[in-house]
């Protein structure tokens, strides 16, 4: 087998969450790019249903669905509708999130935490346990999930974001010894500074002041700069392939040096 | 399902393909290195396939279309020059530092000195040198990317083969603080570290079959999936790490190991 046929993602099926904006956008249409046929959700529809427009528009194959990833019910529903109606399941990538509620922990507001780990945390776990029936009955099938260097860096007044991110690692590896020996693996990934609407929320408005914010970032990558959507992208895509057929459990950085643990 | 084969495609031109680029390989004459030699020439590098057994480097270079070299790592001059050499008409950009040698087993109450400082030399060293030597073309082009082998074992620090774990872990090491220390010329320093992989070197152990059936099933059941590493598993992860695809990575060790350890 090829090493470009191992990349390919033709003929398999492959459910996004956050694809309406950012990162999410990237992946689905990277993942469409390589051959599958993807559900663009989002919360916000509009969003997921322009992302499902530009692939189909450049000769890909993708749906859109509105989807609030804190409502377990409506998680299930929607990824088994997509499994039925695309007749398998073999990509889940858990993408949607929220930035950090901004507080120091002295000061955390116990509402703005519990909101920022219901979207991140548990948004990621049902996006799991939605797509686990059907790709533990296929004995096959790769879960990505969004992490972040927050895990890694220690940042003040992000508390509630990098927790999150830490238990979506934590539930990553636990989940890739469960599901294992059903052929199901089970990633994440950790992107440094990517600007996007959501790491741009606490940037400020006026421009220079706005670029030296991407520039404080880009420095404190080795590679001096910051991300692109399509970095993140090509990771989800190694990891979503048959390319990573013995990759699980691993947490990959695409942080430009930012951070290099162990 | 109506995607198009030909839109398909698409996506593994360009940013993971490798055509134009010149890559240099060590220890390309063992199971890894060829099956990295050809994923890399697949990808459309041209290929420099060096080994300390000239054969072997033959062997793989007519594999692939790519070049022989027959070179021993631990020769520091040795690979100056051949990298060099490989560099001279179109430049250098990969360089992946496979070649190594098989632990033995010892304690390490009772390490011997000669024998670590053997394993040292072939793994850290080498690997040194390999870094070294592509540096002096890759600095003054303003690109590359550089590639060391490390293993699982720096992970699970495995009794009795002291010498090949360490070694390994200061391969992952130097490739952390190469990278910190190369980025501004564009330079990215990535380190793979493969679970067990069966060959005939990997093996030289276990003569009797049933004895290496026992030892591999011992590997495979310490993977949540069950298998074993397989040397395409390790060159997938090297041709990502070669090309733009993986343009934002470095000082990163990827392990393709089936999830028998989960570092943070």
């Amino acid at each position: 087998m090829t090493y470009s046929s191992r990349l390919s993602l033709v003929g398999k099926a492959a459910f996004v969450t956050g694809a309406g904006a950012g990162l999410g956008r990237a992946v689905a249409q990277s993942l469409a790019a390589a051959g599958a046929r993807v559900l663009c959700s989002d919360l916000d529809a509009a969003a997921a249903a322009q992302t499902a427009a530009a692939i189909s528009a450049s000769g890909g194959h993708a749906d859109s669905a509105s989807l609030n990833v804190t409502d377990c019910a409506a998680v299930v529903d929607a990824v088994r509708a997509f499994a039925g109606a695309a007749g398998r399941l073999d990509i889940q990538c858990n993408i949607a999130g929220v930035a950090s509620s901004g507080h120091r922990i002295e000061e955390m507001d116990e509402a703005a935490f519990d909101a920022v780990f219901a979207a991140n945390f548990k948004g990621t776990l049902y996006g799991c346990q939605a797509a686990l029936p059907m790709m533990l009955a296929a004995k096959r099938g790769s879960i990505i999930n969004m992490a972040s260097s927050a895990i890694d860096l220690s940042i003040p007044t992000n508390a509630s974001y990098s927790v999150s991110k830490a238990a979506v690692v934590m539930l990553t590896k636990v989940l890739a010894n469960e599901a294992g020996p059903d052929g199901v693996r089970v990633n994440a990934v950790a992107p440094g500074f990517i600007p996007t609407t959501l790491s741009m929320g606490p940037a400020p408005v006026e421009p220079h002041a706005r670029s030296a914010f991407v520039d404080r970032w880009a420095a404190r990558a080795p590679l001096g700069r910051v991300g692109t959507p399509e970095d993140v992208a090509h990771q989800f895509l190694y990891l979503a392939s048959d390319a990573a057929a013995f990759i699980t459990g691993q947490v990959l950085r695409v942080n430009g040096g930012a951070t290099m643990p162990w | 399902m109506s995607e198009s084969p030909d839109y398909a495609q698409s996506i593994l031109h360009g940013d993971w393909k490798l055509d134009g680029k010149v890559a240099f390989v060590t220890g390309a004459g063992g199971a890894i290195g060829q099956a990295i030699c050809v994923a890399l020439a697949e990808a459309g590098a041209s290929v420099h396939c060096a080994d300390l057994r000239a054969e072997a480097a033959t062997e793989t270079a007519a594999l692939v279309g790519g070049i022989p070299v027959a070179l021993n790592v631990s020769d520091k001059d040795a690979v100056f020059a051949a990298v060099a050499r490989a560099a001279a008409s179109d430049g250098l950009h990969i360089m992946c530092n496979i070649a190594g040698i098989a632990g033995r087993s010892q304690k390490v109450v009772d390490l011997e000195e000669q024998g670590f400082d053997e394993m040292f030399a072939v793994h850290f060293k080498g690997v040194l040198y390999g870094c070294q030597a592509a540096m002096k073309v890759m600095r003054p082009a303003g690109q590359g990317a550089i590639i060391n082998m490390s293993s699982e074992a720096i992970d699970i620090a495995p009794a009795t083969i002291a010498s090949y774990a360490v070694a390994k872990a200061s391969i992952s090491m130097l490739t952390k603080i190469l990278a910190s220390e190369v980025a501004d010329c564009g330079v990215r320093a990535n380190a793979v570290a493969p679970s067990f992989i069966p060959s005939e070197l990997s093996l030289t152990r276990y003569r009797d079959a049933q004895a290496r059936e026992r030892y591999l099933d011992w590997w495979r059941a310490k993977s949540p999936l069950g298998e074993l590493c397989a040397v395409e598993d390790v060159a997938a992860q090297v041709l990502y790490l070669a090309s733009d695809a993986s343009s934002f990575i470095t000082g990163q060790t990827l392990r393709a190991n089936g999830g028998m350890s989960m570092p943070w």
